[in-house]
C-alpha cells in the first residue's frame, strides 16, 4: 500500500497514511463560495486517493456530486457518492455510521471522506450538527482517515461557518492544510455550544416524580407519546430511550428523578428527566460508542441514537438534566 | 395460551405452575389449604408435599381443609413428605423427578380424576447454591410437562430460609405470587407454551437481579436448537438485551443453534445499535 503523501495536495502535516504506523484522523474544514473553487480544491485529493487505491466516499449534496463527477470523468465510478441529506439525518446515528464504515475497513486502508454536513433548517438542527462536528474529533480518533468537510459560505449561517473553525483542527485549502487557530478540543468546546434541545418554557403536560420503580414513568411516557399520535414503533423506540435515561438516573443519579413531558402538535414531543445526582462530567457521553462487551455507557448511547435530539447538561450544584426531543 | 404473570393470590387456571415466595411456613400452609380446596372442586387428585418428618405432620398442616381425612382415606389427597417424593437434595434427579410426576398424572387420570394438583414447599431442596441451581433447572423441565398434561402446581419457596434467592424461582414459572415483593421485580418469566420456551413480561432495572440465574437455567436446557419465543416480552432494556446476547454467545459457543422469534423490529434495531451481533443473528425477520 503506497502512502497518500506523495502528492502535495494533502499537505504534509505529519500525515500518516499507512494504517499500520499509527492511526491518524485528519478532520479538516474546507470553506468555499464558488463551484470552481469547490472542484479545484477537492478533485486533486480524490484523484490521488484513487490512484493510491484508497476508498473515497463523497457525502455531498447532489449538485456538488454532479460537479465532482463531471470533473472526475471516468474515475467517477470509483467514488462512492452518498446524498448528504440521506447520510446526515441524525447526529448520533451519523457518528455510528462512520464508525461502521471505518471499522469495516479495519485500519487496512486510509479512506478519503468528503463529508459535507447537511445542517438542516433550524437553529436547533445547526446546534446538533455543530456538536457532532466537535464530537467527531474524539469519537473517531482511533481511526485512520482523512475527512474533509466542505462548508458553503454562501448559504450556511454565519455562526455555523464560524463554529467550523472551532470544530476542525485544520482548514483544508487545496494546496495546503493549515492549523485552525480557533480550534478547541471537544471536551472544552461542547459545553459552550448552543443546545440542540431545550426545556420548553410553558408548563409540562405530564409531570411525574420517579422514586423507585421506573415502570410507571415509562408507561406514562408511552401513553403520552401514543396520545401525541406517534406510530407504535416510534413509541416503542422512544420509550426504550427514555427508560435508559430513567435507569441512568436511578443507578447513577441518586435514585430520585422527575419526568416532565410536553406534547406539541404534529407529533412533537419533548421529555425532560432531571435527577439530583453527581451529573455526568464527560460532555461526550452518548457520542462515543461503547466498546464491545462494555457493561456501562451503552444505555446513554442507545438513548441518544433513538431520540432525534438530546442534550445532557450537568448542573454546577449537582444533578443531570436530560432533554430529549423529537423533530 | 397459558396464563402468565404476577398473581395477587395463588389461584390456578389449566396448566398453572405458580411460584409462591412466602415468609414463614404458616403463610404457605394457609395458601396450600385454599389451593388444594379449589382442586377438590376441579375433581383433581391432590398432592401435598412439604419438608415434614411425618405424614401426620402434613395432615396437621391441612387441618383447615374441608373433609381432609375423607380425602386422604379416599386417595384423593396424597400426603408426601418432601424428601420421600423428591429424594434427598443430593440425590435429586431432574429427569427422574419429572418422570415421577408424569406417572402420577397418568395414574390420577386412570383413577377417574381430571388431573393432578400439587402444593409443595420445596425450600428444603434449595438451601445451597448447587441445589438451588438444580431445582431451577427442574422447575423449567417440569414446566415443559405441565404445559401439556393435566397438572397444576403451587411451588413454595420460603424467603425466611432462602433469602432473596427464593425470588430466582419466580423467573422460571409462568405465574408467581409473593406478597411483600414489588411486582416490578418479578417483571419477566420463562415458561413453556405451545411447545416452545417463551420469555414474557418486562426486563428492566427492577427485574434485572433475577436475570443471571434464569439465563443460566435457559443456557443449560440442553436442546440442540434453543427456540425462544419473545412475542410476550413487552419491554426489554439495553442491559437486558446485552444479557440475552451473552446467552446467545454461550449457546452458540457450545455448537448449538438458537432462534429468537417474535422480536419487534425496534428490538432488532437496538441490537444493531448496541452491536449485539450474536443476539441479532438469532432473531428471525418479522412476518410481513
Amino acid at each position: 500500500m503506497t502512502s497518500a503523501n506523495g502528492a502535495s495536495a494533502n499537505g504534509s502535516s505529519g500525515a500518516s497514511a499507512n494504517g499500520s504506523s499509527g492511526a491518524s484522523l485528519h478532520h479538516d474544514a474546507f470553506f468555499y463560495d464558488t463551484d470552481d473553487s469547490y472542484v479545484a480544491a477537492l478533485v486533486p485529493p480524490i484523484r490521488t486517493a484513487l490512484a493510491d487505491g484508497l476508498p473515497v466516499m463523497a457525502v455531498v449534496p447532489p449538485s456538488n456530486a454532479d460537479l465532482l463527477s463531471a470533473a472526475l470523468g471516468t474515475s467517477t465510478g470509483n467514488v462512492e457518492f452518498i446524498a448528504a441529506d440521506q447520510w446526515y439525518r441524525h447526529p448520533h446515528g451519523t457518528v455510528a455510521a462512520y464508525h461502521a464504515v471505518l471499522d469495516d475497513l479495519g485500519g487496512r486502508v486510509r479512506p478519503l471522506v468528503i463529508g459535507e454536513v447537511h445542517f438542516g433548517d433550524t437553529e436547533l438542527d445547526w446546534a446538533g450538527w455543530t456538536r457532532y462536528e466537535a464530537a467527531l474529533n474524539r469519537a473517531l480518533d482511533r481511526h485512520d482517515a482523512h475527512i474533509i468537510c466542505p462548508y458553503d459560505t454562501r448559504s450556511l449561517h454565519r455562526t455555523v461557518v464560524e463554529n467550523a473553525r472551532r470544530t476542525h483542527p485544520h482548514v483544508f485549502e487545496g494546496e495546503a492544510r493549515t492549523a485552525s487557530a480557533d480550534y478547541v478540543e471537544p471536551e472544552q468546546l461542547i459545553p459552550h455550544l448552543p443546545p440542540t434541545a431545550q426545556v420548553p418554557t410553558r408548563p409540562p403536560d405530564v409531570r411525574l416524580d420517579v422514586d423507585g420503580t421506573i415502570r410507571e414513568a415509562r408507561q406514562a411516557f408511552a401513553a403520552a407519546a401514543t396520545g401525541a399520535g406517534l406510530p407504535t414503533d416510534e413509541v416503542e423506540r422512544l420509550t426504550i430511550a427514555v427508560n435508559e435515561v430513567l435507569t441512568n438516573a436511578a443507578v447513577h443519579g441518586g435514585g430520585q428523578a422527575s419526568l416532565r413531558i410536553w406534547v406539541d402538535g404534529g407529533g412533537r414531543l419533548t421529555c425532560v428527566v432531571e435527577d439530583r445526582g453527581p451529573g455526568i462530567e464527560d460532555p461526550l457521553v452518548g457520542y462515543i460508542p461503547p466498546s464491545p462487551g462494555a457493561t456501562e455507557g451503552y444505555g446513554m448511547w442507545l438513548a441518544r441514537q433513538l431520540f432525534p435530539r438530546s442534550e445532557l447538561t450537568s448542573s454546577p450544584d449537582g444533578g443531570l438534566t436530560a432533554v430529549l426531543a423529537t423533530a | 395460551m397459558r396464563s402468565s404473570g404476577v398473581l395477587a393470590s395463588p389461584s390456578a387456571s389449566p396448566h398453572s405452575h405458580i411460584c409462591s415466595v412466602f415468609d414463614g411456613e404458616a403463610a404457605f400452609r394457609d395458601a396450600a389449604v385454599d389451593f388444594l380446596g379449589a382442586g377438590v372442586k376441579q375433581g383433581e387428585r391432590l398432592i401435598y408435599s412439604v419438608d415434614r418428618p411425618s405424614v401426620e405432620a402434613l395432615r396437621d398442616d391441612l387441618d383447615d381443609l374441608d373433609d381432609v381425612d375423607t380425602l386422604v382415606d379416599d386417595g384423593a389427597l396424597l400426603l408426601r413428605p418432601l424428601f420421600e417424593v423428591y429424594g434427598s437434595p443430593d440425590g435429586f434427579d431432574v429427569e427422574r423427578q419429572t418422570e415421577t410426576y408424569r406417572k402420577a398424572i397418568a395414574e390420577a387420570v386412570d383413577d377417574g380424576y381430571s388431573g393432578l394438583r400439587v402444593a409443595a414447599d420445596a425450600s428444603g431442596l434449595a438451601t445451597t447454591e448447587t441445589h438451588r441451581r438444580r431445582m431451577l433447572q427442574y422447575e423449567m423441565e417440569v414446566d415443559r410437562t405441565m404445559a401439556e398434561l393435566p397438572m397444576v402446581a403451587l411451588c413454595g419457596y420460603d424467603r425466611t430460609r432462602l433469602g432473596d434467592a427464593a425470588l430466582d424461582f419466580c423467573a422460571v414459572h409462568p405465574e408467581s405470587v409473593s406478597s411483600g415483593t414489588d411486582p416490578a421485580m418479578l417483571g419477566f418469566r420463562f415458561f413453556y407454551d405451545g411447545g416452545r420456551l417463551c420469555l414474557a413480561g418486562e426486563i428492566d432495572l427492577a427485574s434485572r437481579p433475577l436475570l443471571p440465574a434464569a439465563l443460566d437455567v435457559v443456557a443449560a436446557t440442553g436442546d440442540a436448537e434453543l427456540v425462544l419465543d419473545v412475542a410476550g416480552l413487552e419491554f426489554v432494556d439495553a442491559a437486558g438485551m446485552s444479557a440475552l446476547d451473552r446467552l446467545a454467545h454461550e449457546v452458540l459457543s457450545t455448537g448449538r443453534t438458537m432462534r429468537v422469534e417474535g422480536a419487534s423490529a425496534t428490538v432488532r434495531r437496538c441490537c444493531e445499535i448496541l452491536g449485539l451481533d450474536a443476539l441479532e443473528s438469532t432473531m428471525a425477520e418479522a412476518a410481513a
